[in-house]
């Protein structure tokens, strides 16, 4: 089954950069250009996993995880959060929202690539 | 008073004017901003698949895909830089190594190191960030240069650069930067060092012996946040006045205090228990004292600190009885 994944970020750039990496490794993927739209896809779709951002307009990742986990019923999908450097209370509430796992930006998308990997091998 | 008829006309006809000026300045700049984002899809339509190749293509296409985006030309190469000079802050590694050489391919590099010299203050400093960004050995001297520019915007950028360039053999430059006369604030300068790898601890020794206040706090400072054990002796003989070389500053030995404190650097335990309670310094210094000593590690800190509790003031007290 090929996985499919969600990247939720609102710099179009680094929504492109991600989305490309990821489809050169054989996944397929969806975008969202911020966190309502984000949570909107997450919940009406299923994915193998979500790469989100943090801060962006309207609803941050955090809170777009919080929502996603506190739906009815609740999607337990993986998340992965794109965080700035030095933002260890993003790190924080993320995990207390329920992602699974974090990559501090500037990110090598090899290695976010790695860790997408290793999460959907889980 | 009455004002005729004429004059209120005439009013009248000014701000009839005045709005439609108004009015035809908004549809000027909306219809320019419109154009640019017209230019930039087109652009992007004919460029952006390649510039994201360059996270995925294979090492043997890698130096074709460079050169190909190296020498696009007009304002589609003008896109190019500009979309990888948005990007280059967020990634690193492989990514980042292939996105600045499509720069310095594109002449960006020289472009900068020219421009790093214009006579205008604006060019100047744009020519530092860019050089940061770019990084390598050859980008280190006209930044330490641009360190010591007549305009602080300048030299404030070329800071910063430096960091982001992350060179080492910066860190004495940017040592020399944490003086007073400087006009570079404190923060950036440090922040910039601490981005640095692979540091010469003799650097920030011999910073903590400058005749400047300000290089030796921001010596005493950085030591500690980058955990340099290295330098713990030189932080404890700036610290301590029997046998040592006290520092003549309270902010520096405050300072000389904290980090010790980070660097959980056993041997300065008495000292700072003693300074703790000296009834000589100054309030802020005793206080620095107790939260280096509330952070020591060990069974013989908690002792000397259960000690201190009993002899300390108020705030020394209020900070150690939490530890």
């Amino acid at each position: 089954m090929q996985h499919k994944i969600l990247v939720v970020d609102d710099d179009a750039d680094i929504r492109d950069l991600v989305a490309t990496k990821l489809e050169s490794s054989g996944y397929d993927v969806e975008t969202a250009g911020d966190g309502v739209t984000g949570l909107e896809l997450a919940t009406n779709n299923s994915y193998s996993l979500v790469i989100s951002d943090v801060m962006m307009p309207g609803m941050s990742g955090v809170d777009m995880v919080r929502m996603m986990r506190a739906a009815e019923p609740p999607v337990t999908v993986p998340v992965i959060l794109l965080t700035a450097k030095n933002q260890e209370r993003d790190i924080e509430n993320g995990f207390a929202a329920g992602i699974t796992d974090y990559v501090v930006k500037p990110f090598s998308p090899r290695e976010l690539a790695a860790r997408v990997a290793g999460i959907l091998a889980r | 008073m009455l004002v005729s008829w004429d004059v209120l006309a005439a009013a009248v006809v000014v701000l009839s004017i005045a709005c439609l000026l108004a009015l035809a300045a908004v549809v000027v700049v909306k219809g320019s901003r419109h154009a640019r984002e017209r230019s930039r899809t087109v652009h992007d339509a004919a460029i952006r698949r390649r510039i994201m190749a360059l996270a995925v293509v294979e090492d043997a296409e890698l130096d074709a895909l460079i050169d190909e985006l190296s020498s696009v030309p007009g304002a589609v190469g003008d896109h190019v830089e500009q979309t990888l000079l948005r990007m280059i802050p967020e990634v690193r590694g492989d990514v980042r190594e292939a996105m600045i050489r499509v720069l310095a391919g594109r002449g960006l590099l020289r472009r900068s190191l020219d421009r790093i010299t214009s006579r205008s203050p604006i060019q100047r400093a744009a020519a530092a960030e860019l050089l940061g960004i770019l990084g390598g050995r050859e980008v280190v001297d006209p930044l330490t240069a641009a360190l010591h520019d007549k305009s602080l915007e300048v030299r404030l950028v070329a800071a910063r650069a430096l960091g982001v360039a992350a060179r080492p053999e910066a860190g004495g430059h940017l040592v020399d930067a944490l003086s007073l006369s400087s006009g570079i604030p404190h923060s950036v300068a440090a922040t910039a060092l601490l981005n640095l790898p692979e540091q010469d601890p003799a650097v920030y020794i011999e910073g903590l012996l400058d005749r400047d206040p300000g290089i030796r706090y921001g010596s005493a400072a950085v030591v500690g946040l980058l955990l340099m054990s290295e330098a713990a002796e030189a932080l404890f003989q700036c610290m301590v006045t029997e046998g040592g070389r006290q520092d003549p500053s309270d902010v520096v030995i405050s300072t000389c205090a904290r980090s010790l404190g980070r660097l959980g650097y056993k041997p300065a335990t008495d000292a700072l228990a003693e300074l703790s309670c000296s009834a000589e310094a100054p309030s802020s210094v005793r206080q620095a004292a107790g939260e280096a000593l509330k952070a020591m590690p060990g069974s013989e800190a908690r002792e000397v600190r259960r000690r201190v509790i009993e002899q300390a003031d108020a705030d020394v007290r209020r900070i150690l009885v939490d530890a």
